[in-house]
């Protein structure tokens, strides 16, 4: 994994702890924690985080990239991120 | 820039082995043998219909040919696996229109052609079936398989289409035909809506024996909903008619809340039996009663419906709205997504049952949740949640906060489910009126009930109030998988459901639990069902087959317009409270089974209205159980009686007056009228559990026709009731509901008139096969009603089949009335109620040269 991925795991990371998470462990929200299926995001947290996305990365998303294949995990989040940035590059 | 599934991550599928270590071997022996004991808990416990149980079998034969089959194989071979079972499910004329169909359907999805194109080709080919569906044109092809189709397209169209539009997951020939025609949907008309991309994505995506556990899992989870379905069903649903006070009326919407098991015990097996081909789709339903806000019972209740109408729908409006704010952009959203969810189930129904569902509960329902569920979006997107300490008062607070909500948010949902459930608004305002009428037992049922709930809610959703318990909880799922932990528990779970089937194992139990038992594992539905009362929306699509008699003809090889030509043979209309009757001198033969009545329009032999010395003449007066519906002539439970109290020298003549649906006033008609001109020495007047629903029934209709009702006792409950021809037929049948046991005032009024007469009034409890009868208060009431009337003597026949199966004792798979055997057994009680009852006959008769017959035919 590169830096910038760890970087976006770990901004991700913060702001899931601090907005949907607030007391919990931290070690316990790893990059493969499932956050969809798991039930940490849910439909409101989901628009929530996007449009943090958005705002931190400044990139787009549409309706249908709103799934468990590009925001399941940290490590989804992140490949999300990375590759909607080449595509803006 | 548009993000493919696939440009992502590509799923970890298992890895294709060609070789077959021992282990590999022995835990795939080992989930098969998991999957046959699912299944010989569905044949056991006699879970669903005999179409799924024949699919399950098959599965589990073709279980490891998908396992050990090359990874690249398995998916044609599941797809050629469905296709043979659609063909047996419904024979070949009828799939090869479903795969015909279904394949144009398909088609038009890849024409190659601008997204809006194929869009609008797929909408047009849908409103020209829609069309059919109608019946403004006719179809071609069999009705029978209009729900399976609309099954099996209606939603899963609506999603491929979107999915391939934005090409968001792989496509094939394979994969869409194992989509659209995956097993066990030909078995069930109402099915999950299945994401096509969770569908590809989850295809293998880890450890084979992980996902086929968790569908043995799954499916086991869904026989136990479906035990606890019927349970409540059997024993604890309380009907609109049955409401007296505010403990009924609580009873009556839990319960009609919690039927909606069935749906998530159909779901459960659906999903866990698509887990064992390796598909490892999400989980169905969550633990819905414990949801503590009304967004939280949205995406409990139905996962995946929740899933379709986010992606269809909640999403693709929000990113339109969100330039007015995320809030504004939620909350509309949401109301749409709402409003397009009432369309769809009433679209739904349309493809299901042929006609669009439009009515006032149904919008009031829908529109009130969607109000209610757009409030608590808003207070959502509001809210920060709070740090909270692990222990301590604040805690505390914080689940008592959360028993609270989950107790607030049932009783509204349950209190909105009795108003979709009900047959119209004023059905509904009718059974509110109960509300005024509390005791100190309905307090202490909500009571109770309520106090349950939240110790649950806090028990199980203890995640949401501990700190740190969301991450244990996870960290438990994470645990490295055991699969022979997880085998054992399934095989423990499986085993013990057959083993509570297993006569060895009930000879130990309470006659008590054995007859629970069996109720629970009787097929047929409960008393309220057979007198047509509809549960509701859900309940009337799982048993849409019953409504659809071609579909129910596949499913369980019933004629077509079953009992009509019967009916116009054989029964002639009348215009008084009678309605019916059966038509004199005629005869038929319908399937198989010869009819016969006399002169005098009794299913029977000729008889005289005077009968010989010496012979005692008793007057039978039921419904279609003891008319003798589904069996020759001379099998009927009069006709054997006879004919062995005659072989044994007991001169006996039984004169069959039964007709085809009457109630108790019909028959105490029938006994004013027609049975008190035959010189009887005794009238026998068999009842079952559904009487007073009949009354109820017939009553209303009619009530709603303006007829005369001459019965002065029956009059009497009529202007009590307050039921008047202008009135709606909910509110007539809800007002006469209510009058309880004094509809059964006809029993007076028939052994008042056998005692007129001079004759002995028997009253006797019909069985329907082995059924259980001692919790039931339909049957509670029947006989304190009976024992109030004054018949001489009060007969119970509850246990004339005891000791044999159900499937032995009724005419067929689609009927339950009694079969030749069970008409036999009956007639064994008959014979020993005449031959040894001296209560009865005052001495019992005399054998034929020992003695005249006196005590009944002289008397």
């Amino acid at each position: 994994m590169n830096d910038d991925a760890q970087s976006i795991q770990n901004s991700v990371k913060d702001y899931l702890l601090k907005t949907f998470l607030p007391g919990e462990d931290p070690d316990s929200l790893t990059p493969d924690t499932p956050l969809i299926s798991g039930g940490i995001l849910d439909s409101i947290s989901t628009v929530k985080l996007v449009t943090f996305l958005e705002e931190q990365y400044k990139v787009e998303f549409q309706a249908h990239e709103i799934s468990s294949d590009t925001l399941e995990t940290l490590t989804d989040i992140a490949k999300t991120i990375q590759l909607k940035s080449a595509a803006r590059a | 820039m548009s993000v493919s599934a696939a440009s992502i991550s590509a799923p970890g599928v298992q890895q294709d082995s060609r070789s077959w270590p021992l282990g590999s071997v022995l835990k795939t022996g080992t989930v098969a043998l998991q999957f046959a004991l699912v299944a010989l808990v569905f044949t056991a416990v006699r879970l669903e219909s005999e179409a799924f149980r024949q699919v399950l079998y098959i599965s589990v034969a073709a279980f490891p040919i998908n396992h050990f089959l090359p990874l690249r194989f398995r998916l044609p071979f599941f797809v050629l696996l469905s296709v043979g079972i659609i063909i047996k499910i419904l024979g070949v004329e009828s799939a090869a229109w479903v795969f015909g169909i279904g394949l144009v359907f398909i088609g038009l999805c890849h024409v190659p052609a601008p997204v809006k194109v194929r869009v609008g080709l797929v909408a047009a080919a849908a409103l020209a079936l829609a069309t059919f569906r109608a019946g403004w044109v006719d179809a071609p092809w069999p009705g029978g398989i209009w729900p399976i189709l609309g099954a099996m397209f209606m939603f899963r169209m609506i999603v491929y289409l979107y999915d391939l539009s934005h090409q968001s997951a792989p496509t094939g020939p394979w994969r869409a035909l194992a989509y659209f025609f995956m097993i066990p949907n030909v078995c069930f008309p109402l099915f999950p809506v299945v994401d096509y991309q969770a569908f590809c994505r989850t295809y293998y995506n880890e450890d084979a024996y992980k996902i086929y556990q968790t569908g043995i899992k799954w499916m086991l989870r869904g026989a136990l909903h479906f035990i606890l379905y019927r349970f409540i069903y059997t024993f604890l649903l309380v009907g609109p008619e049955e409401i007296q006070g505010a403990g009924d009326f609580f009873q009556h919407m839990v319960t009609t809340y919690l039927l909606y098991l069935q749906v998530s015990a159909m779901f459960h097996t659906i999903i866990g039996l698509l887990h064992l081909f390796g598909f490892n789709l999400p989980e169905t339903n969550h633990h819905y009663v414990l949801a503590s806000s009304f967004t939280d019972f949205w995406r409990r209740i139905n996962i995946y419906w929740k899933d379709f109408m986010m992606k269809v729908f909640f999403y693709p409006l929000f990113f339109r709205l969100r330039k007015r704010g995320t809030t504004q952009a939620m909350i509309l959203a949401t109301l749409i997504a709402f409003f397009a969810t009432w369309f769809l189930h009433a679209y739904q129904w349309y493809w299901l049952r042929g006609a669009f569902l439009f009515t006032t509960p149904d919008v009031v329902f829908w529109l009130i949740l969607g109000v209610l569920v757009t409030l608590s979006v808003w207070a959502e997107a509001r809210s920060k949640k709070k740090v909270v300490p692990a222990s301590g008062p604040e805690s505390a607070k914080l689940a008592a906060a959360l028993a609270l909500k989950t107790v607030a948010t049932f009783l509204t949902i349950t209190f909105l489910w009795s108003l979709w459930t009900s047959e119209s608004l004023m059905e509904w305002k009718a059974m509110l009126l109960q509300l005024r009428h509390w005791d100190a037992a309905g307090v202490l049922k909500i009571g109770v009930a309520c106090a349950a709930l939240a110790v649950a809610a806090v028990a199980v959703g203890r995640d949401q109030w501990m700190i740190g318990a969301a991450a244990r909880q996870r960290a438990a799922k994470a645990k490295p998988f055991d699969f022979w932990r997880s085998a054992a528990a399934n095989g423990a779970a499986g085993a013990f459901i057959v083993s509570l089937a297993l006569a060895e194992v009930q000879s130990h139990l309470s006659p008590t639990m054995v007859a629970v038992l069996e109720s629970i594992e009787a097929p047929s539905l409960n008393a309220r069902d057979e007198a047509a009362l509809q549960g509701g929306y859900y309940e009337d699509l799982i048993q849409v087959d019953r409504f659809n008699p071609e579909l129910q003809a596949k499913y369980s090889r019933q004629p077509k317009d079953y009992f009509d030509e019967w009916r116009a043979a054989m029964n002639t209309k009348r215009d008084d409270y009678l309605g019916i009757e059966l038509t004199p001198s005629a005869a038929i033969t319908y399937a198989g089974v010869t009819y016969t009545t006399n002169e005098w329009g009794m299913r029977d032999k000729p008889y005289t209205r005077e009968k010989q010395d010496g012979v005692c003449r008793v007057g039978i007066i039921g419904s279609s159980h003891v008319m003798g519906w589904g069996v020759n002539d001379g099998e009927v439970c009069d006709a054997v009686a006879e004919a062995r109290l005659n072989a044994e020298g007991l001169p006996c003549e039984l004169l069959n007056f039964s007709v085809n649906g009457y109630d108790p006033i019909q028959k105490t008609i029938t006994l004013r009228d027609k049975m008190l001109d035959f010189d009887l020495d005794a009238a026998f007047l068999f009842c079952h559990r559904i009487e007073k629903q009949w009354i109820v029934s017939h009553l209303v209709q009619r009530v709603k026709s303006g007829l005369a009702i001459v019965e002065p006792r029956i009059q009497e409950v009529l202007a009590a009731s307050g039921a008047t021809k202008d009135m709606s037929e909910p509110e007539i049948k809800v007002r006469l509901s209510g009058s309880g046991s004094e509809l059964l005032r006809s029993f007076t009024t028939f052994a008042e008139a056998c005692r007129e007469q001079g004759i002995q009034s028997v009253w006797i409890f019909m069985p329907e096969k082995g059924r259980v009868t001692f919790f039931d208060r339909d049957i509670k009431e029947l006989f304190e009603c009976a024992e109030a009337a004054g018949f001489d003597q009060i007969l119970d026949y509850s246990d004339a089949f005891k000791g044999y199966p159900e499937k032995e004792l009724a005419i067929s798979d689609y009927d339950d009335h009694p079969n030749a055997l069970a008409h036999s057994l009956l007639a064994h009680r008959i014979f020993e109620t005449i031959k040894t009852n001296d209560a009865v006959f005052a001495g019992g008769l005399a054998p034929q040269g020992e003695a005249p017959a006196a005590t009944l035919a002289q008397r």
